[in-house]
């Protein structure tokens, strides 16, 4: 037992990589205008002894100098242009090693001034006392800049150089190198404010989607497996279909206000998952055919068209509805509502130019922007060769959505039913032009919000 | 075959679902394991003694695959390629080994004997290709920076050895067109006649292995690479030889005595001036299949003559290892050793003269008229009698196709899957033909040519 | 709502049409019907490329004992390779979940040999070679073994059967290095160069190399050791023992600024070097820089010590010179206790006449001599031990000896044994 203790507290002390090892980490955060490197140096008991014999006066001073040095020796381009890094703070401390010998951490803060105006591909390298064995790891994130294409990841899996991976199947890093593209504008691969800050929903999305894209591209593709992955796109469907910007409000306003009943509902569902499938297939092929297609682009675009489908779908409702008030049915009708088919077809002539364009409209507009997740499932599938697979997962993905937005009108559809009823029947006669003006608001605010993410 | 359909898949359900799990397990198990291993954990190594290279893989003595067939083409002539040193990247040099003996033996009789021996050796024409890769920036020097010649000796005992090409020219790796422009001239340029008809090439080829995935990693689960997916474009350097039927056959007599075994060996020359065998390559897969993994070096220094005395050999193919770990891998049965079946397939040939289980007269020396000394030992069989198939299936003899692999092996013949059907009992038996997909697209790499030497131009 | 429910079957049915579709197809769509169409530029003969797969393959099929055996292998050798001492850790992991697979009990062996326990590499290698007497590479362990333990009969037995087994690269180093030990470079150097020709990988090739250049260094050619030294080099820029060799030869050319700068190159990269460095320093002056260097050196001692591994050679080597000649004295008697390679037997030798045991010194530097090996520093210490005893006619002999094999064996031992033969003459 003590010898256990003993050969744990040994382990304890002796720097994992070996008491050679000088171990690097610089971690990149871009912003509109600057770039940031928290350059660390963990230096294990030799090196640090090494450097205390050549190290004469305080700490700081030797902290300043070592900065200046690695300031000096790391290499950052923007475009063709180099950087011209500057040390903002410079700090030195010594921790306890094996055998009474100290290891030592160097924390250096270089910035260097950048505009990022338009997309800007930036390399980085830290050549900086490259001979001595060590680990050597980048990281690069964005705050108010989106980063593409990069080759290092956003965060440090040694946690900054304090907790070395012991894995077996993982050798030491060693990346000397970085590269990516910076470009406005938030969001996109590498900014911060969506890794840490995302909701509860988006994460556990973004497990489900991880596990759905290990399901499609497992080297086995058995029939239960092949099952849970289909189940699993259905659920990220309706989970997509569940976060913001699928004009669910517009659908469920739309389907209570108009009394469209089931019917409406299910040709609704039928759309959106058509359009979304549809949407899904042109993008990805497009996107494995050309690599000049930039994927969020597309994406924001589509967003615009979404919106202005649904703004235009609310205008042409609110023109119904203020051009034709007299037609608008009365309390007494309202109480029908939904108890028999033979009344929900005679329904909703009035409101709209024609009720089967409406309908479609919005399908399509709920299903016109690509999920992120579905898309990369197919992208994923198709270069395995499996991308009739692929395809059946994207349907799957869309029948997720369509049920998610289904329930949500029903439900709304429900409850409007319910109040109506009981206190606001007054208003029952402004309802159509409420819900018009509100269709025509959130449209307006889809494709605001989609225009901003483009520009 | 139902069972089978039942079973397999929720197998590897929950092998696949068990793999996230044995790595969290893994994971712990290590982590756990960095405090408890101790000091043995600890990255502190003591420096003063001498250290040398313990592992090392040896491509240029590496025989990958050994084919034999009646040339489609010539029909009165055979044709044999060995492929040596595997998995070549295109665009970079690769040679032969200057001080070894690259050999195709001939066993006409069945005693595992070579009636006669086809050596190659090598020469450097340029540097060595160490000095080569050390230049890479310089790599646009001349072609003759990675020429090697070759001489082809033909050995039969008793008589005296014959050489039957010297300073023969060596189709180099294709650098591409910068340092070997012309590739196809070059490739021509390495298709030699030989003295009394026949032919012989010997440079860089197309690999033309492939298979399906599943029966690779089924036959091969847990050995030598971890998975490499096969009909990767890769390259070999090829040995070819296409040579009158007459000259192989015993006494000259073809239609007498149609069969010949075939091997390929490796000699490398050590310190004290002898060649010692490091390489052997007769059937596809009986090394790395068969042989237990402990006694694959001893194998591959062994001489079929006494394959029979080994205890080894005969014992090994009798009761197959892997057969087992097959059956526990795919959930399916294998036949119970002692396995007549597979002696017969692998090392006496099929015939009926020896009571075997495959009733069939197919490519045993022992239905050669004039045969005599006949043991059992391991070689690629091949009844040089069989005519051509028109359309040849890929699943040779188990398809009803006589002409393809185990009687002798054809470049479209699909042998891992054929040697994973016949370890699970097939042709003697039922087998588990339902285990590889019969439909699958699995292709060659590259496409062989119709005549030869076959094997495709590098790939890039 | 009767709608909806009366709907929600034909859902159901429309997924499971979904699934039966993709399952009962002809020409199934579960399938991977093509290898991804990036080929891999890199093979499995890498050891990199090599760990890469391997790894990816274990975390697919943990299972998979013979992979861990090669993934061990290749730690080990990417260990040796790079000087990174983390790949140790990760070899004797991936090592241990392998056994008793018989390349893992081939791996721990060549492991009890980088971290000096070659009794535990002897057995573990008459383990491996009783479970599997075929498997060659289990006899370049049991060479290393016996060699370093001093058993060199046994060791010249256990190569020649690697070498009628399996004559490769393995074999031809372990071969080269006996013959240097015995004296006979010839034909060390022709080892060297059919190892060198087989070798296809950079850093195989750089370690051939490497050694041809120690045998022209030993035989007192520093140029050509040099040139030997930068072909290494230049075919594997990140091998340590070239660069400090390289260094060394560069001094003895009197080429001191470059010495000094791939000195300290290799001082930062590994720190088996900062003895033979801080020697060179303190013949040039540089009291401090020696001193600093030493510092390092004990403090390496220390951090082995607190982690159960020592090198009693080198400290004993060190502290003979440089510390004190009791310690070596202790140090090297426990080593000799271990093993009886020529090595301890000099340095035991030399460290009885620094503590001033002169005729049982004498003994030890005889023993050291026995292989025949032609090495100057045997010859120094054994000249100097004679002076030491007063048999100067053998002290003459030994001295010039010395200087006829490499002029240049040390920094300050030349001079010094030019010096005695100038006063004695």
């Amino acid at each position: 037992m003590i010898g256990v203790l003993a050969a744990a507290a040994v382990i304890l002390g002796a720097h994992p990589l070996g008491n050679m090892s000088v171990n690097h980490y610089d971690g990149l955060s871009v912003f509109l205008d600057r770039i940031e490197d928290t350059a660390i140096i963990d230096s294990a008991e030799i090196p640090t002894l090494q450097q205390r014999q050549g190290a004469s006066g305080p700490p700081d001073a030797y902290a300043a100098r070592a900065c200046g040095e690695l300031a000096g020796a790391v290499r950052g381009q923007v475009g063709e242009q180099p950087l011209a890094w500057r040390v903002t703070s410079a700090a030195f401390a010594y921790r306890p090693g094996a055998a009474g010998l100290p290891t030592s951490r160097l924390t250096c803060r270089l910035a260097a001034p950048l505009r990022v105006e338009r997309p800007v591909t930036l390399t980085f390298a830290n050549p900086y006392r490259g001979g001595a064995v060590g680990w050597r790891e980048i990281t690069a994130s964005g705050s108010g800049v989106r980063l593409s294409a990069s080759s290092v990841p956003t965060r440090s899996v040694s946690g900054e150089l304090h907790a070395y991976p012991a894995d077996l199947l993982s050798s030491p890093l060693d990346v000397r190198q970085a590269r990516f593209t910076v470009e406005p504008g938030s969001g996109g691969l590498g900014a911060p404010a969506r890794v840490p800050g995302a909701d509860v929903l988006t994460r556990y999305t973004a497990l489900l989607a991880d596990r759905l894209n290990s399901l499609v591209g497992s080297d086995r593709l058995t029939v239960p497996l092949g099952l849970l992955a289909l189940l699993v796109s259905l659920v990220l469907g309706a989970v997509h279909a569940a976060l913001p910007g699928h004009g669910k409000t517009v659908m469920a306003a739309y389907l209570a206000g108009r009394d469209g009943g089931p019917r409406d509902a299910f040709a609704v569902a039928a759309t959106v998952t058509l359009t979304h499938t549809a949407g899904v297939i042109v993008l990805g092929v497009l996107l494995s055919v050309s690599a000049s297609i930039a994927g969020e682009t597309v994406l924001g675009w589509l967003g615009v068209i979404s919106g202005l489908l649904i703004a235009a779908i609310g205008t042409a409702l609110l023109r119904s509805a203020v051009v034709r008030p007299a037609s608008q049915h009365g309390a007494a009708d309202g109480h029908a509502h939904g108890h028999g088919p033979a009344q929900g077809h005679g329904h909703g002539h009035g409101h709209f130019a024609s009720s089967g364009r409406g309908v479609v409209g919005l399908g399509v507009a709920g299903g016109l922007v690509p999920s992120p997740s579905a898309l990369v499932v197919l992208l994923g599938a198709m270069a395995l060769g499996r991308t009739v697979f692929g395809i059946v997962t994207v349907v799957c993905y869309g029948l997720g959505m369509a049920l998610t937005l289904l329930a949500a009108a029903l439900t709304v559809r429900r409850l409007a039913n319910l109040t109506l009823t009981n206190r606001l029947n007054r208003l029952r006669p402004y309802t159509a032009t409420i819900t018009a003006a509100l269709v025509l608001l959130v449209g307006i605010g889809i494709t605001a919000r989609a225009l901003a993410s483009l520009l | 075959m139902l069972n089978l359909i039942g079973r397999r898949p929720w197998l590897m359900a929950a092998a696949a679902s068990t793999t996230v799990l044995a790595t969290t397990v893994l994971a712990t198990t290590v982590l756990a394991g960095a405090v408890l291993l101790g000091p043995a954990m600890n990255a502190v190594t003591a420096t003063s003694h001498w250290d040398a290279p313990g592992t090392f893989k040896d491509k240029v003595i590496d025989a990958s695959d050994l084919y034999a067939f009646t040339s489609p083409d010539k029909p009165d002539t055979v044709t044999i390629v060995a492929n040596y040193i595997p998995f070549q990247i295109p665009y970079k040099p690769y040679q032969f080994d200057t001080n070894v003996q690259y050999d195709l033996h001939i066993d006409n009789t069945g005693s595992g004997k070579a009636a006669i021996t086809y050596r190659w050796t090598f020469r450097n024409k340029g540097f060595p290709v160490p000095s080569l890769l050390r230049r890479e920036h310089q790599a646009a020097g001349p072609e003759s920076l990675v020429e090697q010649s070759f001489t082809l000796t033909k050995l039969r005992p008793g008589r005296p050895d014959q050489t039957l090409i010297r300073d023969g020219y060596v189709g180099p790796s294709d650098m591409g067109i910068l340092i070997t422009p012309g590739y196809q001239g070059l490739r021509q340029k390495a298709v030699l006649d030989l003295p009394g008809g026949g032919k012989v090439f010997t440079g860089q080829a197309a690999d033309p292995f492939f298979s399906d995935n599943k029966a690779v990693n089924l036959l091969r689960f847990g050995i030598p690479f971890p998975p490499i997916a096969t009909g990767v474009p890769m390259n070999v350097d090829s040995l070819a030889i296409q040579v009158p039927k007459s000259e192989l056959a015993l006494g000259g007599d073809p239609t007498a005595n149609p069969v010949v075994g075939v091997w390929t060996t490796a000699a490398r020359k050590s310190l004290n001036g002898e060649y010692k065998q490091v390489s052997r390559l007769g059937n596809p897969n009986f090394n790395e299949v068969l042989i237990p993994f402990a006694s694959r070096d001893r194998f591959n220094g062994m001489r079929p003559q006494d394959d029979a005395g080994s205890g080894l050999v005969v014992e090994s193919t009798r009761d197959p290892e892997q057969a087992r770990t097959v059956e526990r891998q795919a959930g399916v049965k294998a036949p119970a050793p002692p396995r007549a079946d597979l002696e017969e397939i692998y090392l006496t040939g099929l015939t009926t003269k020896r009571g075997g289980p495959l009733k069939d007269d197919l490519n045993s020396q022992l239905l050669n008229r004039d045969a005599s000394g006949f043991t059992s030992t391991e070689q690629l069989r091949l009844n040089m009698s069989t005519p051509v198939t028109a359309k040849p299936h890929k699943y040779g003899y188990l398809k009803g196709d006589k002409q393809g692999y185990p009687n002798g092996r054809r470049l479209t013949d699909d042998v891992v899957t054929v040697n994973l059907r016949m370890l699970l009992g097939e042709p003697a038996g039922p087998g588990a033909p339902g285990l590889i997909d019969e439909n699958n697209p699995v292709y060659l790499t590259a496409p062989i040519t119709g005549s030869f030497p076959y094997v495709a131009l590098p790939v890039h | 709502m009767r709608r909806v429910r009366k709907a929600l079957p034909l859902l159901g049915c429309v997924l499971l049409g979904c699934a039966l579709l993709a399952w009962f197809t002809p020409g199934a769509w579960l399938r991977r019907d093509e290898p991804p169409p990036t080929p891999p530029r890199r093979t499995a003969y890498e050891p990199a490329a090599f760990i890469d797969q391997a790894q990816d393959h274990l975390r697919r099929y943990p299972g998979d004992t013979r992979t861990w055996a090669d993934l061990g292998g290749a730690y080990l050798e990417q260990a040796r390779r790079t000087g990174d001492p983390a790949f140790y850790g990760k070899a004797e992991g991936a090592l241990r979940r392998s056994l008793p697979h018989i390349d893992a009990m081939i791996g721990m062996g060549a492991l009890a040999n980088a971290r000096h326990d070659f009794a535990l590499a002897l057995r573990w290698g008459t383990r491996a070679r009783s479970a599997a007497p075929y498997r060659w590479p289990l006899y370049a362990v049991l060479t290393d073994a016996y060699v370093e333990l001093g058993q060199y009969a046994k060791a010249d037995q256990v190569l020649r059967h690697l070498l009628d087994g399996r004559p490769d690269l393995v074999s031809f180093t372990r071969a080269a290095h006996l013959f240097h030990l015995r004296g006979q470079t010839a034909r060390a150097r022709e080892a060297l160069e059919r190892a060198r020709d087989i070798a296809s990988d950079p850093a195989d090739y750089a370690f051939c190399v490497w050694q041809l250049g120690e045998l022209a260094w030993s035989d007192g050619d520093p140029r050509a050791a040099l040139s030997a030294y930068t072909e290494a080099l230049a075919a594997d820029p990140s091998h340590t023992p070239s660069l400090a060799a390289k260094a060394r030869a560069e001094a003895a050319l009197g080429r001191l600024a470059d010495a000094r700068r791939d000195y300290a190159d290799a001082v930062t990269r590994s720190p088996s070097f900062v003895v033979e460095y801080g020697e060179l320093l303190q013949h040039l002056g540089d009291r401090d820089g020696a001193r600093r260097l030493y510092a390092v050196f004990r403090a390496q001692v220390r951090l082995q010590a607190a982690n159960g591994v020592s090198d009693s050679l080198a400290v004993g080597r060190y502290e003979a010179d440089h510390g004190s000649p009791a310690v070596a004295v202790r140090e090297l008697r426990a080593e000799w206790g271990r093993r009886r390679s020529v090595d301890v037997a000099d340095a035991l030798g030399w460290a009885l006449h620094q503590a001033g045991r002169h005729t049982e010194a004498a003994r030890y530097a005889a023993y050291a001599d026995r292989l025949g090996g032609r090495n100057a520093l045997f010859a120094y210490h054994r000249g100097e031990i004679s002076r030491a005893l007063g048999r100067t006619s053998a002290a003459h002999a030994e001295l010039t000896r010395a200087l006829s094999i490499n002029p240049y064996f040390s920094p300050d031992g030349p001079p010094k044994a030019r010096a005695e033969l100038g006063g004695a003459a």
